[in-house]
Parts: structure tokens; sequence; C-alpha cells
């Protein structure tokens, strides 16, 4: 394959509309309330924590991961169909479609956790794996 | 996808880097599971939020019937596609009775 060919393939992503599988949760206490992150970035708001999802993962299990990473949370999946369904559309990088480097490109320092102030120490996940190479729709494969 | 040809790191680095800005359409798809609260672990965070907090998920149906789409502030469309469902309440229910609960302060 040369490298005209990858040029070829990357001109046919920029054409194609590209399928951004998320994983997020609905976490409920003790108490019947829900958890909720507020975040400026991309303009989500108040929404329930979620994110990409990386390839070597299973949606179940980003959705783990993205409980601790997004409100700080330890939870338990429960045995239940989960909701899916098309969400909206919109203009990005390409790059943006790698959840690593989703992560990579904002870094809160402090946040108002539950109540409290936060002071965040690093973004770990951040800082090894801005360079990643990106995931295409086509080569995530079944997501749910 | 099969190269036929290994590309050396810098190689690879170079696409990606030529590549990663290139603006395309992208479609979220998401998949939401229910979880019951287990502990906070705010050290686990990684920088992407600017605040979280406990919500009372009626006052959130409340507000989405009333198509008031903020919590104050603005309210993001899956929340309230994922409240409009049918048994959502039922869910909360069933979640709840497994949680445990968080002594942290609610919006409401």
């Amino acid at each position: 394959m040369s490298i005209q060919s990858v040029a070829r393939g990357l001109g046919r992503l920029a054409s194609e509309t590209q399928i951004r599988p998320v994983s997020g949760l609905i976490i409920v206490d003790g108490r019947g309330r829900v958890a909720m992150a507020y975040q400026e970035y991309a303009n989500q708001g108040w929404c329930f924590p979620k994110g990409g999802i990386d390839h070597t993962e299973t949606s179940a299990e980003a959705a783990v991961r993205e409980a601790r990473e997004e409100i700080g949370l330890e939870v338990e999946l429960l045995a239940m169909e989960p909701l899916s369904f098309t969400g909206r559309a919109f203009h990005d990088s390409l790059g943006f479609g790698s959840p690593r480097v989703a992560r990579s490109v904002i870094h809160k320092p402090v946040c108002r956790y539950f109540g409290e102030r936060h002071e965040e120490r690093v973004n770990r996940r951040a800082i090894p794996s801005a360079r990643e190479p990106m995931t295409s729709s086509s080569e995530l494969g079944p997501w749910s | 996808m099969e190269l036929g040809f290994k590309p050396s790191e810098p190689e690879v680095l170079e696409v990606f880097d030529a590549t990663r800005s290139m603006l395309v359409t992208w479609l979220q798809s998401p998949t939401y599971h229910l979880a019951a609260f287990r502990s906070h672990v705010p050290h686990e965070m990684t920088g992407e939020t600017d605040e979280a907090a406990w919500v009372n998920p009626l006052e959130i149906i409340k507000r989405a019937g009333e198509g008031v789409m903020t919590l104050p502030r603005k309210m993001h469309g899956d929340v309230v596609r994922v409240a409009a469902m049918s048994g959502f309440m039922k869910m909360i229910e069933m979640a709840s009775a497994s949680a445990q609960s968080s002594d942290r302060p609610g919006l409401w």
C-alpha cells in the first residue's frame, strides 16, 4: 500500500459521518438521587457522566472507568439492558474521535465536587496518550 | 486495516498529527448503563468536570416536562431524553434499593 492510498483513505474518512460510540451511566444513590456532572467543555452542560469507548474495552468497562474519571464515584453496574439511542451530530476534528485525545485537551485543576472544592492533581491518562493513534469507527467494531 | 508495510513510529506520529485536526461530522451513539453508588473516589478524577452533584430525578422530569433545559445552567439533551423514557423512575427506584447512600448534599 502506498502513501497515496493512505491519503485516499483519509479523504474518505473526512467525507463520511463518523460514529462515536459513547458509554455513560445513570448513577443512583440510596436516597434515590442521580449523579450529574457539569462540563463546560464542548458546551455539554449538566450531563450524566459519559465518554468515548477505548478500543480495548467494552461499553460496560468504559462506563465504570468514566464514573471514576469524570465524577469520582465507585459504582456497581446493575444487570439491566442499557439504554441506547442515536445522539446528536456535530463537527469536530478527527482527533476528537480518539477518546484519549479528547481527554488530553481538557484539564480542570479545580472542580466543585458534591458541594466541596476539589483540586485535581494531574490528568494522568492524558500525558502519555496525547499522541496515540486515533481509532476510526470502522475499527471499533461492536460496542454494546 | 492491513497497510502492507510497517511504518516507523515517527511516520505514524506524523500522519496522526497531520490528521487529528481534520474536520469531520461525528454522530454520537450513547449507551447508558444503570449503576448503584458505592463510594466517593474524587482522587480518581482526571479533570474533565467543572462540578459534580446529586440531583433529584423528579426535578429533571419536571423541568424537562416544562421544556426548561436548565438545571439551572444548561442541561444536556441526553439527560432530557433519558428522563423522558417510560420506566425511568422505576429504574431509579430499583437502583436505589441496592445502592449506598451518599452523605453529600444534593442540588435540591
